[in-house]
């Protein structure tokens, strides 16, 4: 057998209820509660509650790292269409900012992914 | 909230070398005393001509019967018989263990004048009934729902075992929980709301394994970051080392060779661990023992560096998992706030030392009692998960971890990893696969658990075959497997071929070191057998004891000048008669299988019909 993983196709900013500028304590802060909320343990026998917590713990491992973030917000799947205006600035605002040339060191892989993400809006 | 049993949940820390029990009750954890009056019990179980004994009277008994005497049962516990570490143990152990079917370990004890077979499941259920009913005794009711702990380093088989355990001795396992995790919640409850948010290290080195966790807690939420753990290294290989040494020290003191002698090694392992716990105080100490071995008494001093010399790789090698750990969990030694300590042997000031010099001289936190807390741990979370606690309790949330990675073996012997060691758990995750050879209809999935690159350095789980792929080219079909680990830190594995839309789904159950349902509910039934048969014995004793006291107190009573002065010559030598009948009929029994409980009571009620006339004559006060 040959593998590969694939992502699980929720945008974890919504999972964790969060704003795509959110700070890593405003998303720590909103993970805790959210993991509160719906702990396997507080929801006995409910596999829709369990599968929930998994959805925010998957999203959590990536957001709370800033490495994997940063490569989530690049090539994480999103539509198009399912955001508003408002959201989508602030999801790419970092991106159009670097555009602008305000220094950030990664700027190889923004560009990159830039163009891509020009291509899909076209579309 | 109700005060019936039913509602009411313990728990338990089922140790290599020790168990503890818990409860909450009256908003605060009570960690309940056994029926020796000690609040830890020995994991012992021994096999007598007459009975079974758990706990303090089997540990009583281990150097009389030592090859009858079972004990760490929880080295074996969800290992295969070919393990390195289970055939090194089996040289070490009075009691014999062989291979059983499909490679599992089995003890071989002589109960009753029989031979008898039992698996570590079965060994380990007979200590978690006996804690239940140390707790049952205690609470007055019946219980049934347990939280048990295992250490955090336990793979999947030796968890799913510890369940199985459980459910053996009739308890309804609510959750498996990890030692540390547990310790966290006992050092965290009472700190709660108070302390903000604190990283704290729990470094657990118990009787016979090596756990340490990295834990943020904040206002009780207890989020395990990283765990790293050695499940074969704790205060029983510290005893073998130093029963070696006294071998050797014997040796060249006597041209005796004592280590082929089970009683002898047991006698000098007893000696040996009550001077390692000496050394935790004291510098220096004797380790004796009279006739040891050709009536030749063994004696020796040893001193707290020689007792380090001689562990100093164990020691090294638990101080190299808090490396591992903080490694794992990208933190700096700096950034740990507290450093718990707990397990008996991490009293050892040796250890103790070595931790405080790799945290550059920190303090370490001993305000948790080290036997207890993970006891007191489990209580809590039991109290949590069944709504019974404060709203202190309530507010609990455990985010633990699962301690190895997980994943499918492909490509013809590479790792492929599925979930990562270290996810917080419970989780679900997916992984496509697709076939290797041209029109595959078949697929077999191994599942293994490690951190090692090909699969055969790792830990075997398990396989299952995924029939009906259909006949395309390599690459082609869609085969997405599933890897489902729940609270208690147990995967379920199932798959399905996508491609043509036909879904199929195959859930593991055919895995070979686990016991079936049908082992499971047979060891049911033995168990309560047992228990019938220890409370037959304990009945037996019980109505022998009650006509001996009653013979011995009507004798007294007949000899005492006042009372008897109140009875009439001619039954006064009736009674006397009757009781000494009753108590030549008492010494015969001694020595032979105990007569039953009818017989017992039948005597006593036919003296007492004799004795009437002393009770008639009889004050109240005298009668007490």
């Amino acid at each position: 057998m040959e593998g590969n993983h694939n992502s699980i196709q929720k945008d974890y900013y919504k999972v964790l209820e969060v704003d795509y500028d959110a700070t890593e304590e405003n998303i720590r802060l909103n993970y805790l509660r959210l993991a509160l909320k719906w702990h396997p343990d507080k929801h006995k026998g409910d596999s829709a509650a369990t599968v929930k917590f998994q959805e925010i713990n998957a999203a959590y491992k990536v957001l709370s790292d800033p490495a994997k973030r940063l490569d989530y917000d690049l090539t994480g799947i999103y539509e198009i269409d399912k955001y508003t205006l408002r959201e989508y600035l602030a999801r790419f605002k970092g991106m159009i900012l670097t555009c602008n040339g305000l220094g950030i060191s990664h700027l190889p892989i923004w560009t990159q992914q830039l163009t891509e993400t020009n291509e899909l809006s076209d579309k | 909230m109700s005060s019936e049993g039913e509602g009411l949940a313990i728990g338990i820390d089922l140790g290599t070398t020790y168990s503890c029990v818990g409860v909450w009750q009256h908003n605060r954890v009570e960690i309940i005393v056994n029926d020796q009056g000690n609040r830890t019990t020995p994991s012992h179980v021994s096999f007598t001509e007459k009975e079974r004994l758990v706990g303090d009277a089997a540990m009583n008994q281990v150097a009389r019967n030592p090859s009858n005497s079972v004990f760490d049962a929880k080295r074996l516990i969800g290992r295969r018989f070919s393990d390195p570490l289970v055939q090194g143990d089996v040289q070490l152990w009075p009691f014999k263990v062989i291979e059983g079917p499909d490679d599992k370990p089995i003890i071989v004890v002589t109960y009753k004048g029989e031979e008898k077979y039992f698996s570590a499941e079965e060994i380990s259920s007979m200590v978690l009934k006996k804690m239940r009913e140390i707790a049952e005794a205690y609470l007055g009711t019946t219980v049934k729902n347990a939280v048990v702990t295992v250490p955090a380093y336990f793979s999947d088989a030796q968890r799913k075992a510890t369940n199985d355990a459980g459910t053996i001795a009739g308890l309804d396992v609510l959750q498996i929980i990890n030692e540390p995790t547990a310790a966290a919640i006992a050092y965290g409850i009472d700190r709660a709301g108070g302390i903000g948010k604190r990283n704290v290290l729990i470094f657990d080195l118990g009787g016979g394994t090596a756990d340490v966790s990295l834990l943020t807690i904040e206002d009780g939420t207890f989020n395990v970051m990283a765990v790293a753990g050695d499940t074969h290294l704790g205060g029983e290989d510290f005893d073998n080392r130093m029963v070696e040494h006294c071998v050797q020290v014997f040796k060249r003191q006597n041209k005796e060779d004592v280590s082929g002698n089970a009683r002898a090694l047991r006698r000098l392992r007893t000696a040996c661990e009550r001077a390692k716990r000496i050394l935790s105080s004291a510098i220096e100490t004797t380790i004796e023992v009279d006739s040891l071995y050709n009536s030749i008494d063994f004696f020796s001093t040893i001193t707290r560096a020689k007792f380090s010399e001689l562990n100093m790789d164990f020691f090294k090698n638990s101080i190299m998992l808090v490396d591992r750990c903080l490694t794992d969990a990208k933190m700096d030694k700096s950034a740990i706030d507290d450093v718990i300590l707990i397990g008996g042997s991490s009293r050892i000031p040796r250890v103790q030392e070595m931790l405080r010099e790799f945290f550059d001289g920190k303090e370490l936190n001993k305000s948790i009692n080290p036997d207890e807390a993970v006891a007191h741990g489990a209580a809590v979370q039991a109290a949590n998960l069944t709504g019974m606690g404060n709203e202190k309790v309530n507010q609990i949330m455990l985010l633990d971890v699962t301690p190895l990675s997980l994943g499918v073996s492909v490509n013809g012997g590479e790792m492929s990893v599925v979930i990562p060691r270290n996810t917080t758990i419970p989780t679900k995750i997916e992984a496509n696969y697709s076939n290797f050879h041209d029109n595959q209809t078949s697929a077999l999935f191994s599942i293994y658990e490690g951190e090692r690159v090909r699969v055969r350095d790792n830990n075997w789980l398990g396989e299952f075959r995924l029939v009906g792929i259909p006949a395309v080219p390599r690459g082609a079909a869609k085969l997405k497997v599933s890897f489902d680990i729940d609270a208690n830190g147990i995967l379920n594995v199932s798959a399905e071929e996508v491609t043509t839309g036909v879904r199929r789904k195959i859930i593991i159950t055919n895995e070979k070191a686990r016991l079936s349902n049908v082992e499971i509910n047979r060891m049911i039934v033995d168990a309560e057998i047992y228990k019938v048969e220890d409370d037959d014995c304990r009945e037996r004793a019980k109505s022998k004891a009650a006509l001996e006291n009653y013979a011995y107190k009507m004798r007294n009573n007949i000899n005492d000048k006042q009372i008897g002065a109140k009875v009439s010559r001619a039954s006064k030598k009736k009674i006397r008669a009757a009781i000494n009948k009753a108590i030549q009929w008492l010494d015969n029994l001694d020595g032979m299988e105990l007569a039953g409980v009818d017989e017992f009571e039948e005597k006593l009620i036919g003296l007492k019909l004799i004795c009437k006339p002393i009770i008639a004559n009889m004050s109240d006060s005298e009668l007490q």
